[in-house]
Protein backbone atom coordinates (compact mmCIF):
# COMPACT_ATOMS: atom_id res chain seq x y z
CA UNK A 1 0.00 0.00 0.00
CA UNK A 2 1.46 3.39 -0.72
CA UNK A 3 -0.03 6.90 0.53
CA UNK A 4 -1.79 8.90 -2.10
CA UNK A 5 -0.15 12.08 -0.86
CA UNK A 6 3.35 13.82 -2.08
CA UNK A 7 6.17 12.14 0.04
CA UNK A 8 7.04 14.66 2.67
CA UNK A 9 10.91 14.64 2.03
CA UNK A 10 9.74 16.38 -1.66
CA UNK A 11 7.90 19.16 -0.24
CA UNK A 12 4.27 17.59 -0.28
CA UNK A 13 1.44 18.07 2.15
CA UNK A 14 1.45 14.95 3.57
CA UNK A 15 1.87 14.42 7.20
CA UNK A 16 1.25 10.87 8.35
CA UNK A 17 0.58 10.43 12.11
CA UNK A 18 0.75 7.14 13.16
CA UNK A 19 0.45 7.33 16.89
CA UNK A 20 -2.70 8.58 18.75
CA UNK A 21 -3.14 9.45 22.62
CA UNK A 22 -6.74 8.70 23.42
CA UNK A 23 -8.37 10.46 26.49
CA UNK A 24 -10.94 8.01 27.84
CA UNK A 25 -11.58 9.57 30.63
CA UNK A 26 -10.29 13.01 31.90
CA UNK A 27 -10.27 12.24 36.12
CA UNK A 28 -7.87 10.65 38.02
CA UNK A 29 -8.44 8.37 40.99
CA UNK A 30 -4.55 9.82 42.42
CA UNK A 31 -3.63 13.40 43.60
CA UNK A 32 0.31 13.26 42.06
CA UNK A 33 1.49 17.01 42.86
CA UNK A 34 3.70 16.26 39.60
CA UNK A 35 1.01 15.64 37.22
CA UNK A 36 1.46 17.69 34.51
CA UNK A 37 -2.82 17.44 33.67
CA UNK A 38 -3.74 18.51 36.82
CA UNK A 39 -1.42 20.40 38.73
CA UNK A 40 0.82 22.39 35.81
CA UNK A 41 -0.26 25.72 33.98
CA UNK A 42 -2.95 24.03 31.96
CA UNK A 43 -6.35 23.83 33.35
CA UNK A 44 -8.64 22.90 30.29
CA UNK A 45 -9.58 19.35 32.19
CA UNK A 46 -11.92 21.41 34.34
CA UNK A 47 -13.93 21.88 31.29
CA UNK A 48 -13.55 18.03 29.77
CA UNK A 49 -16.35 15.38 30.03
CA UNK A 50 -15.58 13.05 32.55
CA UNK A 51 -15.37 10.31 30.34
CA UNK A 52 -15.13 10.02 26.48
CA UNK A 53 -19.10 9.53 25.52
CA UNK A 54 -19.41 6.13 22.68
CA UNK A 55 -20.00 9.15 19.94
CA UNK A 56 -16.46 10.20 20.75
CA UNK A 57 -14.94 7.10 20.63
CA UNK A 58 -16.79 6.29 17.50
CA UNK A 59 -15.71 9.15 15.67
CA UNK A 60 -12.52 9.06 16.48
CA UNK A 61 -12.07 5.12 15.72
CA UNK A 62 -13.18 6.66 12.36
CA UNK A 63 -11.02 9.16 11.64
CA UNK A 64 -7.95 6.57 12.74
CA UNK A 65 -8.99 4.30 10.38
CA UNK A 66 -9.67 7.11 7.29
CA UNK A 67 -6.09 8.41 8.40
CA UNK A 68 -4.88 4.54 7.86
CA UNK A 69 -6.43 3.83 4.62
CA UNK A 70 -5.42 7.52 3.02
CA UNK A 71 -2.63 7.13 3.91
CA UNK A 72 -1.88 2.96 3.45
CA UNK A 73 -0.37 3.05 7.07
CA UNK A 74 1.02 -0.48 8.19
CA UNK A 75 0.05 0.11 11.34
CA UNK A 76 -1.36 2.51 13.93
CA UNK A 77 -0.59 3.03 17.87
CA UNK A 78 -3.49 3.76 19.95
CA UNK A 79 -2.72 4.53 23.70
CA UNK A 80 -5.55 4.46 26.09
CA UNK A 81 -5.07 7.51 28.67
CA UNK A 82 -6.53 9.84 30.93
CA UNK A 83 -6.44 11.38 33.55
CA UNK A 84 -7.02 7.25 34.70
CA UNK A 85 -8.11 5.13 32.21
CA UNK A 86 -9.31 2.22 34.61
CA UNK A 87 -12.01 4.64 35.90
CA UNK A 88 -13.33 3.81 32.69
CA UNK A 89 -14.59 0.16 34.30
CA UNK A 90 -13.93 -3.41 32.56
CA UNK A 91 -17.31 -2.56 30.77
CA UNK A 92 -16.44 0.31 29.33
CA UNK A 93 -12.91 -0.15 28.03
CA UNK A 94 -14.47 -3.29 26.38
CA UNK A 95 -16.78 -0.86 24.51
CA UNK A 96 -13.66 1.34 23.59
CA UNK A 97 -11.54 -1.77 22.30
CA UNK A 98 -13.85 -3.24 20.37
CA UNK A 99 -15.05 -0.19 18.62
CA UNK A 100 -11.37 0.35 17.94
CA UNK A 101 -10.47 -3.03 16.40
CA UNK A 102 -13.39 -2.93 15.07
CA UNK A 103 -13.30 -0.06 12.99
CA UNK A 104 -9.40 0.34 12.34
CA UNK A 105 -7.93 -3.54 12.19
CA UNK A 106 -9.53 -4.08 8.18
CA UNK A 107 -7.58 -0.66 7.48
CA UNK A 108 -3.45 -1.23 9.44
CA UNK A 109 -2.50 -3.31 12.22
CA UNK A 110 -3.60 -1.92 15.09
CA UNK A 111 -0.95 -1.83 18.57
CA UNK A 112 -3.26 -0.92 21.53
CA UNK A 113 -1.36 0.71 24.84
CA UNK A 114 -2.28 1.58 27.75
CA UNK A 115 -0.74 3.89 30.31
CA UNK A 116 -2.32 3.57 33.96
CA UNK A 117 -1.53 4.43 37.82
CA UNK A 118 -2.65 0.50 38.29
CA UNK A 119 -4.62 1.76 41.04
CA UNK A 120 -7.70 -0.31 39.90
CA UNK A 121 -6.09 -2.97 37.64
CA UNK A 122 -7.68 -6.47 38.81
CA UNK A 123 -7.61 -9.60 36.86
CA UNK A 124 -10.62 -9.36 35.30
CA UNK A 125 -9.48 -6.33 33.58
CA UNK A 126 -6.23 -8.16 32.87
CA UNK A 127 -7.94 -10.96 31.41
CA UNK A 128 -9.70 -7.77 29.31
CA UNK A 129 -6.18 -6.72 27.96
CA UNK A 130 -4.98 -9.81 27.12
CA UNK A 131 -7.73 -10.63 25.34
CA UNK A 132 -7.50 -7.11 22.92
CA UNK A 133 -3.78 -7.20 22.98
CA UNK A 134 -3.35 -4.36 25.11
CA UNK A 135 0.02 -3.49 26.54
CA UNK A 136 -0.47 -2.16 29.87
CA UNK A 137 2.16 0.50 31.07
CA UNK A 138 2.53 0.97 34.84
CA UNK A 139 3.07 4.67 36.32
CA UNK A 140 5.30 3.77 39.52
CA UNK A 141 8.21 6.21 40.65
CA UNK A 142 9.87 3.37 43.02
CA UNK A 143 10.42 2.34 46.51
CA UNK A 144 7.79 3.00 48.86
CA UNK A 145 9.57 6.60 49.92
CA UNK A 146 10.07 7.62 46.24
CA UNK A 147 6.71 6.15 44.88
CA UNK A 148 4.74 8.06 47.89
CA UNK A 149 6.78 11.46 47.70
CA UNK A 150 4.22 12.59 44.41
CA UNK A 151 2.21 9.49 43.98
CA UNK A 152 -0.56 9.58 46.69
CA UNK A 153 -4.25 9.49 46.75
CA UNK A 154 -6.10 13.11 47.62
CA UNK A 155 -6.44 12.31 50.94
CA UNK A 156 -2.42 11.86 51.24
CA UNK A 157 -2.68 7.82 51.56
CA UNK A 158 0.19 5.90 49.64
CA UNK A 159 -0.49 4.13 46.88
CA UNK A 160 2.83 1.66 46.83
CA UNK A 161 0.60 -1.10 47.76
CA UNK A 162 -1.90 -1.26 44.95
CA UNK A 163 0.80 -0.15 42.51
CA UNK A 164 2.83 -3.05 43.27
CA UNK A 165 -0.40 -5.61 43.04
CA UNK A 166 -0.79 -4.39 39.97
CA UNK A 167 2.58 -5.20 38.99
CA UNK A 168 2.27 -8.48 40.54
CA UNK A 169 -1.11 -9.32 38.04
CA UNK A 170 0.34 -8.11 35.34
CA UNK A 171 3.24 -10.39 35.83
CA UNK A 172 1.53 -13.79 36.11
CA UNK A 173 2.34 -15.79 33.29
CA UNK A 174 -1.33 -15.84 32.01
CA UNK A 175 -1.38 -11.91 31.75
CA UNK A 176 2.58 -11.52 31.05
CA UNK A 177 2.30 -10.50 27.73
CA UNK A 178 0.06 -7.51 27.98
CA UNK A 179 2.55 -5.85 30.65
CA UNK A 180 4.10 -2.88 28.33
CA UNK A 181 6.63 -1.66 31.44
CA UNK A 182 6.91 1.22 34.01
CA UNK A 183 7.02 4.55 33.54
CA UNK A 184 9.23 6.16 36.17
CA UNK A 185 9.12 10.08 36.82
CA UNK A 186 12.46 10.83 38.61
CA UNK A 187 13.06 12.91 41.81
CA UNK A 188 17.02 14.20 42.67
CA UNK A 189 16.05 13.66 46.94
CA UNK A 190 15.17 10.02 45.89
CA UNK A 191 17.91 7.38 46.40
CA UNK A 192 18.59 6.61 42.73
CA UNK A 193 19.91 2.98 43.89
CA UNK A 194 16.99 2.43 45.67
CA UNK A 195 14.50 3.46 43.08
CA UNK A 196 16.82 1.40 40.32
CA UNK A 197 16.19 -1.97 42.75
CA UNK A 198 12.81 -1.40 43.11
CA UNK A 199 11.99 -0.91 39.28
CA UNK A 200 14.16 -4.03 38.64
CA UNK A 201 12.09 -5.87 41.42
CA UNK A 202 9.15 -5.71 39.41
CA UNK A 203 10.57 -8.04 36.38
CA UNK A 204 9.08 -5.18 33.86
CA UNK A 205 9.85 -5.64 30.68
CA UNK A 206 11.23 -1.79 29.61
CA UNK A 207 11.57 1.00 31.87
CA UNK A 208 11.60 4.46 31.03
CA UNK A 209 12.69 6.91 33.21
CA UNK A 210 11.34 10.43 33.07
CA UNK A 211 12.36 13.90 33.77
CA UNK A 212 10.32 16.03 35.75
CA UNK A 213 8.20 18.82 33.95
CA UNK A 214 9.46 21.82 33.96
CA UNK A 215 10.20 25.05 31.92
CA UNK A 216 12.41 28.16 31.68
CA UNK A 217 9.59 29.98 33.62
CA UNK A 218 8.67 27.17 36.07
CA UNK A 219 12.46 25.46 36.31
CA UNK A 220 13.21 22.12 37.84
CA UNK A 221 13.82 21.50 41.81
CA UNK A 222 17.66 22.11 42.16
CA UNK A 223 18.40 21.35 46.28
CA UNK A 224 22.34 21.75 45.99
CA UNK A 225 24.78 23.82 44.37
CA UNK A 226 25.33 21.09 42.29
CA UNK A 227 24.74 22.01 38.36
CA UNK A 228 23.89 19.08 36.63
CA UNK A 229 21.92 17.00 39.69
CA UNK A 230 19.99 15.54 37.20
CA UNK A 231 22.47 14.47 35.24
CA UNK A 232 24.36 12.87 37.94
CA UNK A 233 21.41 10.86 39.45
CA UNK A 234 20.62 9.34 36.01
CA UNK A 235 24.53 8.95 35.37
CA UNK A 236 24.98 6.89 39.18
CA UNK A 237 21.62 4.43 37.85
CA UNK A 238 23.25 4.15 34.72
CA UNK A 239 26.54 3.26 36.30
CA UNK A 240 24.60 0.76 38.25
CA UNK A 241 22.49 -0.71 35.48
CA UNK A 242 25.65 -1.37 33.24
CA UNK A 243 27.37 -2.41 36.27
CA UNK A 244 24.68 -5.05 36.57
CA UNK A 245 24.73 -6.40 32.82
CA UNK A 246 21.78 -4.04 31.96
CA UNK A 247 19.08 -6.88 33.16
CA UNK A 248 16.00 -4.58 31.88
CA UNK A 249 15.94 -2.46 28.83
CA UNK A 250 15.80 0.90 29.84
CA UNK A 251 14.44 3.14 27.24
CA UNK A 252 15.95 7.15 28.20
CA UNK A 253 19.84 5.41 28.24
CA UNK A 254 19.36 3.27 24.80
CA UNK A 255 17.89 6.26 23.11
CA UNK A 256 20.64 8.93 24.48
CA UNK A 257 23.38 6.29 22.84
CA UNK A 258 24.32 7.01 19.37
CA UNK A 259 22.28 5.90 17.00
CA UNK A 260 19.87 4.81 19.85
CA UNK A 261 17.21 6.44 17.61
CA UNK A 262 15.66 9.02 20.46
CA UNK A 263 11.99 9.56 21.85
CA UNK A 264 9.60 12.28 22.29
CA UNK A 265 12.05 13.40 24.51
CA UNK A 266 15.67 12.98 22.60
CA UNK A 267 16.26 12.64 19.15
CA UNK A 268 15.90 14.12 15.68
CA UNK A 269 13.61 12.10 14.61
CA UNK A 270 9.94 13.07 14.49
CA UNK A 271 7.18 12.87 16.64
CA UNK A 272 3.89 11.61 14.68
CA UNK A 273 1.99 11.68 17.54
CA UNK A 274 -1.83 13.70 17.98
CA UNK A 275 -3.90 13.32 21.36
CA UNK A 276 -7.83 13.01 21.27
CA UNK A 277 -9.15 14.66 24.41
CA UNK A 278 -12.41 13.23 25.88
CA UNK A 279 -14.86 15.84 24.49
CA UNK A 280 -12.98 15.00 20.65
CA UNK A 281 -10.60 17.99 20.25
CA UNK A 282 -7.32 17.32 18.54
CA UNK A 283 -4.56 18.16 20.43
CA UNK A 284 -0.64 18.31 20.33
CA UNK A 285 1.57 16.42 23.05
CA UNK A 286 -0.07 16.40 26.42
CA UNK A 287 3.54 17.38 28.04
CA UNK A 288 3.07 21.02 26.66
CA UNK A 289 0.14 21.19 29.32
CA UNK A 290 2.85 22.28 31.76
CA UNK A 291 3.70 25.36 29.41
CA UNK A 292 0.54 27.36 29.52
CA UNK A 293 -2.75 27.04 29.69
CA UNK A 294 -4.37 26.02 26.15
CA UNK A 295 -0.85 25.31 24.83
CA UNK A 296 -2.03 22.15 23.56
CA UNK A 297 -5.05 23.05 21.67
CA UNK A 298 -5.20 22.93 17.91
CA UNK A 299 -8.76 24.50 17.52
CA UNK A 300 -9.80 20.87 15.52
CA UNK A 301 -11.78 18.22 16.84
CA UNK A 302 -12.57 14.20 15.11
CA UNK A 303 -16.34 15.27 14.19
CA UNK A 304 -15.17 18.32 12.03
CA UNK A 305 -11.51 17.58 10.96
CA UNK A 306 -9.75 14.82 9.65
CA UNK A 307 -6.15 13.93 10.77
CA UNK A 308 -4.57 15.54 7.85
CA UNK A 309 -6.53 18.81 9.10
CA UNK A 310 -5.08 18.65 12.71
CA UNK A 311 -1.14 17.21 11.57
CA UNK A 312 -1.07 20.61 9.13
CA UNK A 313 -1.42 22.67 12.54
CA UNK A 314 1.37 24.18 12.92
CA UNK A 315 2.37 23.12 16.31
CA UNK A 316 2.53 19.42 15.01
CA UNK A 317 4.39 20.48 11.76
CA UNK A 318 7.30 21.38 13.83
CA UNK A 319 7.73 18.60 15.82
CA UNK A 320 8.82 17.22 12.26
CA UNK A 321 11.15 18.98 10.95
CA UNK A 322 13.79 17.85 12.82
CA UNK A 323 16.86 20.40 12.84
CA UNK A 324 15.62 22.69 11.29
CA UNK A 325 12.55 23.38 14.13
CA UNK A 326 15.41 23.86 17.18
CA UNK A 327 16.68 27.52 17.94
CA UNK A 328 20.41 28.38 16.99
CA UNK A 329 22.04 27.14 20.11
CA UNK A 330 20.67 24.16 19.54
CA UNK A 331 21.40 23.69 15.81
CA UNK A 332 25.01 24.68 16.55
CA UNK A 333 25.25 22.40 19.42
CA UNK A 334 27.46 18.73 18.80
CA UNK A 335 25.68 16.41 20.13
CA UNK A 336 22.14 17.86 18.94
CA UNK A 337 21.60 14.62 17.17
CA UNK A 338 21.51 12.50 20.71
CA UNK A 339 19.32 15.25 22.77
CA UNK A 340 17.37 16.71 19.77
CA UNK A 341 16.58 19.46 21.94
CA UNK A 342 15.34 17.71 24.58
CA UNK A 343 11.60 17.44 24.96
CA UNK A 344 9.81 20.30 23.37
CA UNK A 345 7.61 21.20 27.01
CA UNK A 346 10.80 22.05 28.59
CA UNK A 347 11.70 24.57 26.10
CA UNK A 348 9.27 26.79 27.18
CA UNK A 349 9.94 30.52 28.14
CA UNK A 350 7.27 33.31 28.57
CA UNK A 351 8.72 35.97 25.27
CA UNK A 352 10.55 33.56 23.20
CA UNK A 353 7.94 30.42 23.14
CA UNK A 354 9.48 27.33 22.39
CA UNK A 355 12.28 28.54 20.67
CA UNK A 356 15.25 27.76 23.47
CA UNK A 357 17.16 25.12 24.34
CA UNK A 358 15.79 22.81 27.14
CA UNK A 359 15.58 23.55 30.75
CA UNK A 360 17.56 20.75 31.19
CA UNK A 361 20.07 21.39 28.44
CA UNK A 362 23.37 21.05 30.76
CA UNK A 363 21.99 17.95 32.55
CA UNK A 364 21.46 16.28 29.34
CA UNK A 365 24.82 17.63 28.03
CA UNK A 366 26.44 16.03 31.25
CA UNK A 367 24.29 12.21 30.85
CA UNK A 368 25.29 11.91 27.24
CA UNK A 369 28.64 12.24 28.23
CA UNK A 370 28.37 9.83 31.02
CA UNK A 371 26.18 7.43 28.95
CA UNK A 372 29.16 7.67 25.88
CA UNK A 373 31.98 6.88 28.88
CA UNK A 374 30.02 3.86 30.61
CA UNK A 375 28.81 1.79 27.58
CA UNK A 376 26.94 -1.20 28.05
CA UNK A 377 28.99 -4.19 27.46
CA UNK A 378 28.76 -5.38 23.58
CA UNK A 379 30.41 -8.05 22.19
CA UNK A 380 33.16 -5.12 20.64
CA UNK A 381 33.80 -5.02 24.36
CA UNK A 382 34.95 -8.36 24.63
CA UNK A 383 38.01 -10.00 23.43
CA UNK A 384 37.39 -10.04 19.49
CA UNK A 385 38.14 -13.08 17.31
CA UNK A 386 41.79 -12.48 17.13
CA UNK A 387 41.79 -12.27 20.71
CA UNK A 388 42.36 -8.34 21.06
CA UNK A 389 40.75 -5.69 21.56
CA UNK A 390 42.39 -1.94 21.59
CA UNK A 391 43.71 -0.65 24.61
CA UNK A 392 42.64 2.64 25.93
CA UNK A 393 45.00 5.90 25.36
CA UNK A 394 46.15 3.36 22.10
CA UNK A 395 45.40 6.15 19.74
CA UNK A 396 43.12 3.43 18.29
CA UNK A 397 38.98 3.54 18.89
CA UNK A 398 37.53 -0.13 19.31
CA UNK A 399 36.07 -1.25 16.18
CA UNK A 400 31.94 -1.72 16.15
CA UNK A 401 30.67 -5.53 16.67
CA UNK A 402 29.89 -5.40 13.07
CA UNK A 403 33.50 -3.79 11.90
CA UNK A 404 35.27 -6.94 14.34
CA UNK A 405 32.56 -9.46 12.30
CA UNK A 406 33.87 -7.92 9.29
CA UNK A 407 37.54 -7.89 10.26
CA UNK A 408 37.33 -11.77 10.70
CA UNK A 409 35.82 -12.72 7.77
CA UNK A 410 37.72 -10.70 5.71
CA UNK A 411 40.21 -13.09 6.71
CA UNK A 412 39.22 -15.43 4.13
CA UNK A 413 37.15 -17.92 6.71
CA UNK A 414 35.56 -16.37 9.76
CA UNK A 415 36.70 -18.37 13.03
CA UNK A 416 34.14 -20.34 14.79
CA UNK A 417 33.01 -17.77 17.41
CA UNK A 418 32.40 -15.27 14.06
CA UNK A 419 30.26 -18.05 12.60
CA UNK A 420 28.53 -18.85 15.14
CA UNK A 421 27.56 -15.05 16.06
CA UNK A 422 26.06 -15.11 12.58
CA UNK A 423 24.34 -18.20 12.81
CA UNK A 424 22.90 -16.55 16.25
CA UNK A 425 21.29 -13.47 14.84
CA UNK A 426 19.87 -15.25 12.00
CA UNK A 427 18.20 -16.81 14.32
CA UNK A 428 17.02 -14.26 16.36
CA UNK A 429 15.70 -12.49 12.93
CA UNK A 430 13.49 -15.81 12.50
CA UNK A 431 12.26 -15.23 16.07
CA UNK A 432 11.12 -11.76 15.50
CA UNK A 433 9.83 -12.54 11.96
CA UNK A 434 7.67 -15.06 13.51
CA UNK A 435 6.89 -12.68 16.54
CA UNK A 436 5.87 -10.36 13.96
CA UNK A 437 3.03 -13.03 12.68
CA UNK A 438 2.10 -13.77 15.94
CA UNK A 439 1.91 -9.81 16.02
CA UNK A 440 -0.51 -9.41 12.73
CA UNK A 441 -2.74 -12.44 14.11
CA UNK A 442 -3.03 -12.16 17.94
CA UNK A 443 -2.15 -15.04 19.97
CA UNK A 444 -3.56 -18.29 18.58
CA UNK A 445 -3.29 -21.92 19.57
CA UNK A 446 -0.45 -22.18 17.53
CA UNK A 447 1.36 -20.09 18.70
CA UNK A 448 0.47 -21.22 22.57
CA UNK A 449 1.94 -24.64 21.31
CA UNK A 450 5.45 -22.99 20.33
CA UNK A 451 5.96 -21.51 23.37
CA UNK A 452 4.86 -24.22 25.16
CA UNK A 453 7.39 -26.41 23.25
CA UNK A 454 10.20 -24.07 23.52
CA UNK A 455 10.10 -23.70 27.21
CA UNK A 456 9.58 -28.08 27.23
CA UNK A 457 11.82 -28.92 24.39
CA UNK A 458 13.81 -26.16 23.03
CA UNK A 459 15.57 -27.25 20.51
CA UNK A 460 12.90 -28.93 18.54
CA UNK A 461 11.71 -25.25 17.90
CA UNK A 462 15.27 -24.21 17.39
CA UNK A 463 15.59 -26.55 14.81
CA UNK A 464 12.41 -25.51 12.80
CA UNK A 465 13.01 -22.02 12.89
CA UNK A 466 16.57 -22.66 11.31
CA UNK A 467 14.67 -24.99 8.51
CA UNK A 468 15.74 -22.73 5.62
CA UNK A 469 12.39 -22.50 3.91
CA UNK A 470 10.67 -21.05 7.36
CA UNK A 471 12.15 -17.81 6.93
CA UNK A 472 10.86 -16.88 3.51
CA UNK A 473 7.34 -18.65 4.46
CA UNK A 474 7.03 -16.00 7.39
CA UNK A 475 8.28 -13.08 5.08
CA UNK A 476 5.83 -14.03 2.58
CA UNK A 477 3.02 -14.16 5.42
CA UNK A 478 3.90 -10.72 6.05
CA UNK A 479 4.38 -9.22 2.58
CA UNK A 480 1.78 -9.50 0.37
CA UNK A 481 3.70 -8.47 -2.72
CA UNK A 482 5.83 -11.03 -2.06
CA UNK A 483 2.97 -13.77 -2.43
CA UNK A 484 2.65 -15.65 -5.79
CA UNK A 485 -0.14 -14.28 -7.55
CA UNK A 486 -3.51 -16.07 -7.06
CA UNK A 487 -1.72 -17.65 -3.75
CA UNK A 488 -3.71 -17.80 -0.43
CA UNK A 489 -3.71 -14.19 1.25
CA UNK A 490 -5.07 -15.84 4.60
CA UNK A 491 -2.23 -18.84 4.89
CA UNK A 492 -0.69 -18.94 8.09
CA UNK A 493 2.45 -20.67 8.39
CA UNK A 494 2.25 -20.63 12.46
CA UNK A 495 0.48 -24.23 12.76
CA UNK A 496 2.58 -26.08 10.27
CA UNK A 497 5.99 -24.85 12.54
CA UNK A 498 3.97 -25.57 15.45
CA UNK A 499 2.89 -28.89 14.27
CA UNK A 500 6.45 -29.97 13.17
CA UNK A 501 7.91 -28.83 16.38
CA UNK A 502 5.54 -30.93 18.46
CA UNK A 503 6.03 -33.94 16.12
CA UNK A 504 9.92 -33.32 16.48
CA UNK A 505 9.52 -33.06 19.89
CA UNK A 506 7.42 -36.13 20.58
CA UNK A 507 4.75 -34.19 22.39
CA UNK A 508 1.20 -34.75 21.22
CA UNK A 509 -0.95 -31.75 19.92
CA UNK A 510 -3.78 -31.20 17.68
CA UNK A 511 -4.22 -28.17 15.59
CA UNK A 512 -6.55 -26.73 12.15
CA UNK A 513 -3.66 -26.78 9.61
CA UNK A 514 -3.61 -24.86 6.59
CA UNK A 515 -3.74 -26.74 3.21
CA UNK A 516 -1.21 -25.47 0.43
CA UNK A 517 -1.62 -26.84 -3.34
CA UNK A 518 -2.94 -29.69 -1.43
CA UNK A 519 -0.47 -30.63 0.60
CA UNK A 520 0.88 -29.33 4.10
CA UNK A 521 4.39 -28.98 4.19
CA UNK A 522 6.24 -29.72 7.80
CA UNK A 523 9.58 -28.10 7.88
CA UNK A 524 12.30 -30.89 8.53
CA UNK A 525 10.03 -33.43 8.12
CA UNK A 526 8.59 -33.38 4.54
CA UNK A 527 5.59 -32.81 3.11
CA UNK A 528 2.02 -34.73 3.13
CA UNK A 529 0.25 -34.42 -0.06
CA UNK A 530 -3.92 -34.24 0.71
CA UNK A 531 -5.15 -33.79 -2.69
CA UNK A 532 -8.45 -34.23 -1.90
CA UNK A 533 -9.07 -31.99 1.27
CA UNK A 534 -9.71 -29.04 1.58
CA UNK A 535 -8.54 -25.65 2.88
CA UNK A 536 -7.56 -27.49 6.40
CA UNK A 537 -6.88 -30.31 7.99
CA UNK A 538 -6.66 -31.53 11.04
CA UNK B 1 20.86 9.57 -9.15
CA UNK B 2 19.44 7.03 -7.03
CA UNK B 3 15.59 6.37 -6.78
CA UNK B 4 15.91 3.28 -4.73
CA UNK B 5 13.70 3.38 -1.57
CA UNK B 6 15.91 3.72 1.50
CA UNK B 7 16.03 0.48 3.08
CA UNK B 8 15.18 0.70 7.25
CA UNK B 9 18.00 0.54 9.09
CA UNK B 10 19.86 -2.91 10.55
CA UNK B 11 18.87 -4.29 13.53
CA UNK B 12 21.65 -3.67 16.13
CA UNK B 13 23.30 -6.74 16.56
CA UNK B 14 23.49 -6.68 20.44
CA UNK B 15 19.86 -6.49 20.46
CA UNK B 16 19.23 -9.44 17.97
CA UNK B 17 21.58 -11.55 20.59
CA UNK B 18 20.22 -10.59 23.25
CA UNK B 19 16.59 -11.11 22.02
CA UNK B 20 17.89 -14.86 21.48
CA UNK B 21 17.89 -15.20 25.69
CA UNK B 22 14.35 -14.10 25.83
CA UNK B 23 11.71 -16.74 25.43
CA UNK B 24 8.77 -16.78 22.87
CA UNK B 25 6.22 -16.16 25.40
CA UNK B 26 7.82 -12.85 26.11
CA UNK B 27 9.81 -11.31 22.92
CA UNK B 28 6.68 -10.20 21.73
CA UNK B 29 6.40 -7.38 24.75
CA UNK B 30 10.10 -7.13 26.04
CA UNK B 31 11.99 -6.64 22.32
CA UNK B 32 8.66 -4.73 20.62
CA UNK B 33 11.32 -2.47 18.68
CA UNK B 34 13.01 -5.16 17.49
CA UNK B 35 10.64 -7.17 16.07
CA UNK B 36 9.63 -4.21 14.28
CA UNK B 37 13.23 -3.20 12.97
CA UNK B 38 13.50 -6.17 11.49
CA UNK B 39 9.84 -6.78 10.08
CA UNK B 40 10.61 -3.09 8.16
CA UNK B 41 14.31 -4.28 7.34
CA UNK B 42 13.32 -7.75 5.84
CA UNK B 43 9.62 -6.96 4.55
CA UNK B 44 9.94 -5.23 1.69
CA UNK B 45 6.27 -3.68 1.16
CA UNK B 46 5.93 -2.55 4.64
CA UNK B 47 7.87 0.54 4.75
CA UNK B 48 6.68 3.44 7.52
CA UNK B 49 7.66 7.22 7.40
CA UNK B 50 11.51 6.92 8.14
CA UNK B 51 12.48 7.96 11.10
CA UNK B 52 9.82 8.33 13.03
CA UNK B 53 9.52 8.12 16.63
CA UNK B 54 8.17 5.21 18.17
CA UNK B 55 6.51 7.54 21.42
CA UNK B 56 3.54 5.22 21.58
CA UNK B 57 5.31 2.07 21.33
CA UNK B 58 6.87 2.60 24.88
CA UNK B 59 4.36 5.73 26.51
CA UNK B 60 7.29 8.25 27.25
CA UNK B 61 6.13 11.46 28.86
CA UNK B 62 3.23 12.28 26.17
Amino acid sequence: MTCRCDPPAVGGSCRRISQFVLKVHSRCDLSCDHCYVYQHADQTWRDRPVRMPPATVRAAARRIAEHAREHGLPVVHVVLHGGEPLLLGAAGLREVLAELRTTITPWARLDLRMQTNGVLLDEELCRLFVEYDVRVGVSFDGDRAANDRHRVFAHGGSSHDQVRRALALLRRPEHRASYAGILCTIDVRNDPDRVYEALVAESPPRVDLLLPHATWDDPPHRPGPEPTPYADWLGRLHRRWVDDGCPVSIRLFEALRPGGGGTEAFGLAPADVLVIEADGSWEQVDSLKTAYHGAADTGFDVFDHSVDEAARHPGVAVRQDGLAGLCATCRACPVVDRCGGGLYAHRWRTGSGFDNPSVYCPDLLRLIHTVDAHPPPTPAAQPTPHGSSAAPGSGWSAPSPVEALLDDLATGHGSASTLALLATTQLSITRALLAACRGRSGPTAAWELLVHLEQAVPEAVQAILEHPFVRPRLVRHLDSSTRPPGADAAVDPLPALAIAAAVRAGVPAALRVPVRAGAITLPTLGSLALPTWGRASR
Amino acid sequence: MDHAPTRSPRPVLDDLTRSLHTPLERIVVEHADLIEAVRRRVVTNDSVPSGSVAVAAFNSSI
